[in-house]
């Protein structure tokens, strides 16, 4: 499992229109956010309209997003008709073979991490506390993003949930 | 002519209530109540033990792989009945699902072992309290000994098989 101030390794995947995108493309954005999504998980597909508030909110913010589709068994395919379908503006990417999930630690989706555009870890884990958007205590990620805006240092650097895990290749 | 009718829709409805009945009977009654776990309740339930071993399989009804594994832990259950090991699921779901989704996903696949409901006052509490290695991914599935002390952590999807061989491994050890 990563920990808070962990260096992460570049990577580039391809984005399901082919585009080509690394972490170190992202340089100049205050953060990076990194999120293990899936199109068939339930608990991921109730985040899906979070999600994309939260690029609504933060990207104007120089905050870049970065979805990643590790399951083996989610093709491109479905990839792109699920990122069309939900209103995915930011980049969904398919990990062949898991093996950024893998690189990462990434177990479960939806899984977060925000990383600084240096790519060290500022915080991993969950969006927010509920599945149920009306029973949300702690908009955990939104908190870790307003500290990092605000150049503080993220309170709560790892958070967990319940969530599907990532069907990984054998 | 009213007669005729009469027995056009016997005959068209007659496959239909065949098949209603067919299905009721295939899906058993859930001989326990799903009552709610809390991070009390769950420590109790582990550490009394009564010379039993324990696998606590953690599942929800909208957890493909945990619906897939579910009938291994019955035939587990059934292997394990009269013997020292107890076998008891966890559902993630919400406490106010056991009417409209546990219990009918129990009843349909014949479960013979205790379940209960995730109630907790803080998810990641009771996760950091299983395991710190645990992420929160499901299925899970954890085994103590009879001194409830956690023997086994295991991750993802596994069969009768597997987790018979892990509760064969600690039984030797006790």
């Amino acid at each position: 499992m990563s920990h808070a101030n962990d260096k992460m390794t570049d990577f580039s995947l391809q984005s399901y229109d082919g585009k080509e995108h690394s972490l170190s493309d992202y340089q100049e954005a205050k953060a990076i956010v990194v999120m293990f999504i899936a199109t068939q998980c339930p608990v991921s597909n109730a985040y899906n309209e979070r999600m994309v508030k939260l690029y609504d909110d933060y990207q104007p913010q120089d905050v870049a997003f970065l979805a990643i589709n590790s399951n083996k068994a989610e093709n491109v395919n479905e990839i792109k008709k699920h990122a069309q379908q939900h209103g995915f503006e930011f980049p969904v990417l398919k990990d062949v073979n898991n093996v950024i999930a893998n690189r990462f630690g990434a177990t479960v989706t939806p899984e977060i991490y925000v990383l600084s555009p240096e790519r060290n870890l500022l915080y991993h884990g969950r969006i927010d506390d509920s599945q149920r958007e009306s029973e949300v205590k702690t908009k955990d990620l939104r908190n870790a993003l307003n500290e990092v805006l605000q150049g503080k240092q993220v309170t709560v650097t790892q958070t967990k949930a319940f969530g599907c895990t990532i069907k990984k290749v054998d | 002519m009213w007669s005729f009718f009469s027995v056009i829709i016997l005959v068209l409805t007659l496959p239909l209530t065949y098949c209603g009945s067919s299905k009721n009977s295939s899906a058993s009654e859930y001989p326990y109540s799903v009552d709610p776990l809390t991070e009390e309740s769950a420590a109790k339930l582990i550490q009394q033990r009564n010379g039993k071993v324990l696998l606590l399989n953690v599942w929800a009804t909208w957890c493909v792989p945990c619906k897939e594994e579910f009938p291994d832990l019955v035939k587990l259950a059934d292997y394990y009945q009269d013997r020292d090991v107890e076998i008891v699921g966890l559902s993630v779901d919400y406490p106010d699902e056991v009417q409209s989704k546990i219990l009918p996903f129990l009843r349909q696949h014949h479960a013979n072992f205790k379940v209960y409901v995730k109630h907790f006052s803080s998810d990641e509490a009771f996760i950091n309290s299983l395991g710190q290695e645990w992420n929160g991914g499901i299925p899970a599935t954890f085994i103590f000994d009879i001194s409830g002390r956690r023997q086994a952590y295991i991750f993802g999807k596994k069969d009768f098989n597997y987790f018979k061989q892990e509760i064969e491994k600690i039984r030797a050890r006790t």
